[in-house]
């Protein structure tokens, strides 16, 4: 996706420096169905990368980062203690495929994750995430990366005191979306992911299954351009489990780049690419 | 403003996640609030009272009996010119005359076998400072038409201690007071706070900055400092009206201490919210 011409992302950086990188993190994102959206439908709208990331501008702003992948791990590692942690991960996903990593508990999936999701740093090695060079970028560009992205937690993750339509509006709401607009886009995903009928339910009253849907809605509710789901099936029977997978499946299909963690073999479509995680050590 | 319409609604939900805490710190800022403006108040009681007693402390100028009338308006305009002086009255020896023997009940004139009592000024203060009186009555006293001159010195010293040891102990009173109290808010607070850590961590990363996670913090805090001021508000207005009604005295309290009591707390829990939020690590371990 390129920016448009003479539209207001492009007419605002412009006006930026090209050195002056705060100004250009401060540069909003087209909103779906805004100006600069090139997808033919309404439905079919996402948020569009910032000018500065896209293809043009990345060798303007981050020469270092130039990928065509929106994952580019390279020689990353991190290291709990000597033993525990990840080792030399090389992993490049592109703009629209689904990764499935495998691998047993203690593997590094869920450290991956959060590596990816800039909640751990990367000690050695590269890792560029949707045009942001992980290991280089300050604090303050971390909210602007997570923006980008879709996250489903292992453990249970919510604000106990919103209902279940509060916590899927949640990254709208972070995002500065009315009140209105955040109900309705919140409760149009609810009704995708099936939970119309719980919206007023907190999430304590939810079961195993529906609390996995409702954190795939919130992951899908910014319409995300990487959903990273750490052990999505997690304590989930089969039905539930194949319900989750439709719904990441769903996703993908609509142009989302997936990347899965899981200790679970689970049918995937024959695109899916998979990677086995042993030991800190990613193996294709 | 929609933003903060989130923050606002998640700072409140922190003060619900755990209520009693809430109504610990929110009771504990009213309490130690109002014991402030009562420690104020009762300042103010003492400064009237010093006042009051100012008032009726004068110093007297015993005049030479001979003493002419130019001489005595030259050192009653002199004297006037004094810093904190209120007032110079001069009081005839006939008058003084009368004053005592209708106290004593006889007549006094008869007794001492003529008039004993010199011509007289006295001197009223508004304020005092000790070196200034005590150098100008020294130098006074060597006027020529000065007999002598009688002031309280030792009482007024007294009293100037007394209210200055009052109010350096009121001080460092209020001072333990809010101190220990803004550090048991700060725990309670940062208890509230850091009991949602998990669900500052989702927010994190959900794209939250941590700059919105430290308005949430102060805007805990401040609402607490908002309740507690109203609290104490009221509070103090009810002791006010109890103490005129029973002492049928009323204490003047200067324009606008109600807004600054409201405001002291506001401003005080806006300190305590920034430290709560500081010292939770929010930054990648």
């Amino acid at each position: 996706m390129f920016s448009v011409p003479g539209t207001r992302d492009a007419q605002a950086a412009a006006r930026c420096s090209r050195r002056d990188k705060a100004c250009l993190v401060r540069l909003k994102p087209a909103f779906p169905c805004g100006v600069g959206c090139l997808q033919p439908t309404q439905a079919d709208c996402r948020p569009a990368l910032p000018n500065y990331l896209q293809a043009t501008d990345l060798t303007m702003n981050h020469k270092t980062n130039i990928s065509p992948a929106i994952v580019d791990l390279r020689a990353v590692s991190y290291h709990y203690t000597k033993d525990a942690g990840l080792s030399d991960i090389d992993l490049r996903v592109l703009k629209g495929e689904l990764v499935v990593i495998e691998g047993p508990s203690g593997a590094g999936k869920t450290t991956l994750v959060r590596l990816l999701s800039g909640e751990l740093p990367v000690q050695t090695g590269r890792a560029v995430i949707a045009g942001f060079s992980l290991g280089n970028s300050s604090e303050s560009s971390l909210p602007e990366l997570r923006r980008y992205l879709g996250l489903v937690f292992q453990e249970e993750c919510f604000l106990a005191r919103e209902s279940v339509i509060g916590n899927a509006a949640v990254p709208l709401a972070i995002d500065n979306f009315t009140r209105r607009e955040r109900k309705m886009r919140a409760l149009k995903m609810l009704v995708e992911v099936g939970l119309a009928r719980q919206a007023r339910r907190k999430p304590a009253e939810l079961s195993g299954g529906e609390k996995a849907r409702l954190q795939i809605a919130r992951a899908l509710i910014r319409n995300p351009q990487l959903l990273i789901a750490d052990e999505p099936f997690a304590h989930l029977d089969t039905q539930s489990a194949s319900g989750i997978t439709d719904l990441i499946l769903r996703a993908h299909r609509r142009g989302t780049t997936v990347l899965v963690m899981t200790n679970q073999r689970h049918a995937w479509p024959s695109e899916a690419r998979r990677i086995s995680i042993r030991g800190g050590r990613l193996a294709p | 403003m929609k933003r903060l319409r989130f923050h606002v609604s998640q700072g409140w939900q922190t003060l619900r996640s755990r209520p009693g805490l809430s109504v610990l710190a929110i009771a504990l800022l009213t309490f130690s609030l109002g014991l402030c403006a009562a420690v104020f108040g009762t300042l103010l009681t003492l400064q009237d009272v010093r006042q009051n007693l100012l008032e009726n402390l004068n110093a007297t100028v015993e005049l030479q009996n001979d003493v002419t009338d130019k001489r005595r308006a030259q050192i009653t305009t002199v004297i006037k010119r004094w810093p904190g002086v209120a007032e110079v009255t001069y009081i005839s020896p006939d008058s003084l005359l009368r004053y005592h023997s209708s106290e004593v009940g006889d007549d006094l004139q008869d007794i001492f076998g003529g008039n004993p009592f010199p011509p007289t000024l006295q001197i009223q203060f508004e304020d005092i400072s000790h070196p200034n009186i005590d150098s100008l009555i020294a130098k006074a006293a060597r006027w020529e038409g000065v007999a002598d001159i009688i002031y309280p010195r030792e009482l007024w010293e007294r009293l100037d201690i007394f209210i200055a040891r009052l109010r350096g102990g009121a001080l460092i009173g209020v001072v333990i007071i809010l101190l220990v109290s803004l550090v048991l808010i700060w725990l309670v607070l940062r208890a509230q706070f850091s009991g949602r850590r998990e669900e500052w961590r989702l927010l994190l990363l959900l794209g939250m900055t941590p700059a919105g996670l430290r308005t949430i913090a102060l805007v805990q805090a401040v609402t607490v400092g908002t309740i507690a001021g109203v609290f104490s508000v009221f509070g103090v207005w009810v002791l006010h009206y109890v103490y005129t009604i029973v002492f049928l005295d009323q204490i003047s309290l200067p324009t606008g201490f109600y807004p600054l009591l409201l405001l002291a707390g506001i401003v005080l829990t806006l300190f305590v919210g920034y430290a709560v939020s500081s010292k939770v690590k929010f930054t990648r371990n």
